[in-house]
């Protein structure tokens, strides 16, 4: 989304920070440093692309190569199309027209977002399998033979996957439409262009970028994807990782592997850029006249209503409907695990110091990037954002290879100075898992840090300094406090990111150290559904959280888009 | 002694930009106010910057109470140099209230010492009633006297206010200026106030720097600047201006409205222009006159006539509005200067 300059007041004809030197340097260093960090994972696995191991490279061709390539390019075309449809269609419906329901549609199409792929998969998949209640219902309707789309397919995966993730196409379009102005479209009639016209070569058109950032965002999550495409047997760039990693125990098979998978996502990047082009369409100067949606009636009013039932129905009520009687079930009954609380709290343990490291980060690299603009720091801060458009797997990989690197040089030094065999120390710990989280969620918090200080005017840091407080003390003292609501708000959002995310925690977590989707995994693998209710459920009731702030945040905008800002995660110092 | 002082101040932003301020020199004493006067992206702005620490400068030096802030070799930050800012946009901590922000560079005071100096400083600008309010709950005029306090109540050995009146309305902003005077005199307060507006700073200023391309043009008393500009550029920036051509004689500036006193002693023979201000200039009725109305503008108490000179030149002039004269109407000339500014021709600047 779009971030509003136009709050940064020009007061001083340079709108910068500072140029003085020397006192302020730690904190652009610091940044730096951190960013070399965060982005060693990145630079490693593309390394490995750089230097291409041709044995590897001839037995994976033999072997399942062209099935990866092949099954990872349909995934991306069928949830595409299905994330496009869904997307853009159901905007069109709620910001275009009135209908019975359409203010409770806005937010609750919004819902499924929530919910992982790979939990609403696991339920999809026990519901409509052969062996499910659907399917057992039908042949007891249709006799034995009757013919049942098969779940478990091609067609399934994109299903699910469509369900979850067209929200990220829906809300950017919206946002698109509703910041449309009016006289644009009047503009577009008067010079004759009929009204389904509009559509196509006025509304559309406009809307591309929004578009495109939706569908970009939406495939790399469908690239990152491992639980579900795992259960369902339809093998990916990320089930191969895992298996060649944890089958096999080839690094470096599971390394060129996530090179490759790496190079779809560099590709969505580049579509993502070629596709919005130079185009930066909002009409933010001014007040903008917004559309007024039309009022539809009779079949078409309960029509419309009917589609957005029918989505939310089945992409959010199904499921969690069906989770919470499994939950029901099993929790008096003997298939309760007691050893819930404990993957609870590894899990929110987990969740809660990547939050606060994350935060804590992206502060130092806001603020470093807030004291020194120059290219090396600008370019640190983006390398270090890359990490969010990384699978899980791939960042898995990129810091493993490192680190068992440093744990046998370790080891070595050890060994040689003191005598004794410490082992690995770092592989297998909870600090490779953080900092694993922390490369791929760290652009969330950076993101939200720098969005909200780029409204404190430098003038405020200013007036702090000259009020005899130093660098450490206008953080402190000015951005901290004016930053809380943002701060918290980014913490939400990277906690619950960490809640979900499977391959990274599959492939880094400390033996025995099991997570909630550590469990669903497990359980899923071997069908025990009403088990892994309870896990889900849990996932899902924090993934409602960030939707909610993304509610609060989107709301306003059905009066004018100007008060978007007004939302949760507004610092106060842009009154 | 001098207070401030800024020797040979040069400061580029960017290699390929022309300098922000250019080789710029001044002194100010104890309780002294100085004010630089410019358009925008004259550099004053700048200056402001390179006294608070907000900026390096690339040369020179920049004393404050005989202490060097900065050199070749020494930079002190902003936080060390004792030096009071006022933004144009006050830049009011938004989280704090009144109270909170007034005493926000009070740290090293002991408790009691704080809260008498905060109370000191809100009875100075009359805002006790204020003091646990936000500053979004008040009015620019408030918030304006917030961020003076705030300023002052370290108690500084400078104070700094950039374009201070700005974002306050007509009525306000006179106001206001007297205000902030009558407060900054009475403290005795050494200040630096940057404006664009040379009444503003002719009301407030013991002295007026005026600056130019980085550069600093003059620096003078308010009447100096305006009576006797020490460049083209300064006399058209401080009031309207005309420029009359003319060229010097034996008995002086020999011009179409007149022959002018040589005070400058101009070498003989030069192409001069001299410089007249509207209210120099006295129109007379009379048909055989060889200047004509051509546009006239009431204003209540004066009225501004633009006339036309059988050379083609076109003259404003100020006459008190019980002048009636006619559009086209025929008119003599009469310049009466209390003394005679004239600058070379060949020295227009482009």
């Amino acid at each position: 989304m779009t971030t509003d300059m136009s709050q940064a007041p020009a007061a001083f004809q340079r709108p910068r920070a500072f140029s003085a030197p020397s006192r302020c340097a730690p904190w652009p260093i610091a940044a730096g440093l951190i960013a070399i960090l965060v982005a060693t994972p990145l630079l490693v696995v593309v390394s490995s692309l750089a230097t291409p191991s041709f044995d590897i490279w001839a037995h994976l061709w033999h072997t399942y190569l062209l099935e990866l390539v092949w099954n990872t390019l349909a995934l991306i075309v069928g949830v595409g199309v299905g994330v496009l449809v869904l997307g853009i269609g159901l905007a069109w419906l709620v910001s275009m027209y009135r209908f019975p329901g359409c203010r409770l549609f806005e937010w609750l199409l919004i819902l499924p977002m929530a919910i992982p792929a790979y939990v609403i998969g696991f339920v999809f998949l026990a519901l409509f399998d052969f062996t499910g209640p659907v399917q057992t219902w039908w042949r007891g309707l249709f006799g034995p033979k009757v013919w049942f789309p098969d779940i478990g397919s091609y067609g399934g995966v994109v299903l699910v996957m469509t369900l979850v993730l067209y929200p990220y196409v829906y809300l950017l379009t919206r946002t698109a439409l509703l910041e449309q102005s009016a006289s644009v479209l009047e503009a577009a009639r008067a010079l004759g262009t009929r009204e389904y016209g509009l559509c196509w070569r006025v509304i559309l058109p406009l809307a591309r970028p929004a578009i495109v950032a939706g569908l970009a965002l939406a495939l790399m999550e469908a690239l990152a994807d491992f639980g579900t495409v795992s259960i369902y047997s339809y093998s990916t760039f990320t089930v191969a990782i895992y298996r060649v990693w944890f089958g096999l125990f080839d690094r470096d098979a599971a390394t060129e592997l996530a090179s490759l998978l790496l190079f779809f996502t560099l590709g969505l990047f580049i579509l993502e850029r070629v596709m919005r082009g130079r185009a930066r369409f909002s009409q933010t100067e001014g007040s903008v006249r917004p559309v007024t949606p039309k009022r539809l009636s009779g079949w078409r009013a309960w029509a419309a209503a009917g589609a957005c039932s029918l989505v939310v129905g089945v992409a959010f009520i199904l499921p969690v409907g069906q989770l919470l009687v499994w939950m029901v079930k099993t929790l008096g009954g003997p298939e309760y695990d007691g050893r819930y609380p404990t993957f609870l709290l590894n899990t929110l343990t987990l969740a809660a110091v990547t939050a606060l490291l994350a935060v804590g980060t992206a502060l130092i690299m806001g603020y470093g990037l807030r004291l020194s603009h120059s290219r090396l720091v600008v370019l640190g801060v983006r390398l270090a954002s890359m990490g969010y458009a990384l699978p899980g797997s791939v960042i898995a990989v990129g810091v493993l290879v490192p680190l068992a690197a440093l744990d046998r040089a370790l080891g070595d030094i050890l060994h040689r100075t003191l005598g004794i065999s410490a082992g690995l120390l770092l592989t297998g710990s909870m600090v490779g898992l953080v900092f694993a989280y922390l490369v791929r969620f760290l652009a969330i918090s950076i993101q939200t840090v720098e969005a909200s200080l780029i409204k404190i005017t430098p003038n405020m840091d200013m007036a702090a300094r000259s009020l005899g407080t130093g660098s450490a003390g206008v953080l402190w003292r000015i951005h901290l406090p004016l930053l809380k609501g943002s701060l918290g708000c980014a913490a939400i959002l990277v906690f619950v990111d960490v809640m979900k995310e499977m391959p990274a925690t599959l492939l880094l977590r400390p033996f025995g150290y099991d997570t909630l989707a550590v469990r669903i995994w497990q359980l899923t693998s071997e069908s025990f559904w009403e088990a892994a209710a309870l896990p889900a459920l849990t996932i899902v009731v924090g993934g409602i959280l960030p939707v909610l702030v993304l509610i609060r945040r989107v709301r306003p905008l059905t009066h004018t888009s100007a008060r978007m800002a007004e939302d949760m995660c507004q610092t106060p110092g842009s009154q | 002694m001098n207070l401030l002082r800024l020797e040979h101040v040069h400061k580029c932003y960017a290699p390929e930009d022309p300098p922000a301020v250019d080789d710029l020199s001044l002194e100010l004493e104890k309780g002294e106010i100085l004010a630089l006067l410019g358009p925008s992206g004259c550099g004053k702005t700048t200056t402001l910057r390179l006294i608070a620490g907000f900026e390096r400068p690339d040369g020179g030096v920049v004393e404050i109470g005989g202490r060097v802030m900065a050199d070749a070799y020494t930079f002190i930050p902003p936080e060390q140099r004792g030096v009071g800012v006022v933004f144009q946009e006050y830049t009011l901590f938004p989280h704090l209230t009144v109270a909170e922000n007034i005493a926000f560079g009070l740290r090293k005071l002991s408790a009691p010492s704080r809260a008498q100096r905060l109370q000191e400083m809100l009875d100075t600008v009359g805002l006790t009633p204020f003091a646990r309010r936000y500053p979004h709950e008040l009015s620019g005029g408030q918030q304006q006297r917030v961020a003076l306090a705030r300023a002052l109540a370290p108690r500084p050995s400078v104070l700094l206010l950039d374009e201070p009146f700005s974002n306050l309305d007509a009525d306000l902003r006179t106001h206001m200026l007297h205000e902030v005077y009558a407060i900054l005199r009475e403290l005795g307060t050494t200040a630096v106030f940057v404006t664009h507006d040379h009444e503003e700073a002719f009301m407030v200023a013991d002295r007026v720097g005026v600056l130019h391309h980085g550069r600093l043009e003059q620096l003078g008393r308010p009447e100096e600047v305006y009576h006797l500009p020490a460049s083209r550029f300064v006399a058209q920036f401080v009031g309207k201006a005309n420029f009359i051509p003319g060229r010097v004689v034996e008995a002086g500036i020999e011009t179409a409205i007149g022959l002018f006193a040589n005070t400058a002693g101009l070498p003989l023979g030069a192409a001069v222009d001299v410089l007249l201000r509207p209210q120099q200039i006295e129109l007379i009725p009379d048909p055989a006159g060889s200047a004509t109305v051509v546009s006239r503008r009431f204003r209540g108490a004066d009225t501004l006539f633009l006339v036309h000179l059988p050379s083609g030149l076109l003259l404003h002039c100020h006459q008190p509005s019980r002048l009636m004269l006619q559009m086209r109407e025929r008119v003599r000339v009469v310049a009466k200067p209390s003394h005679v500014v004239a600058f070379l021709t060949d020295d227009r600047q482009p």
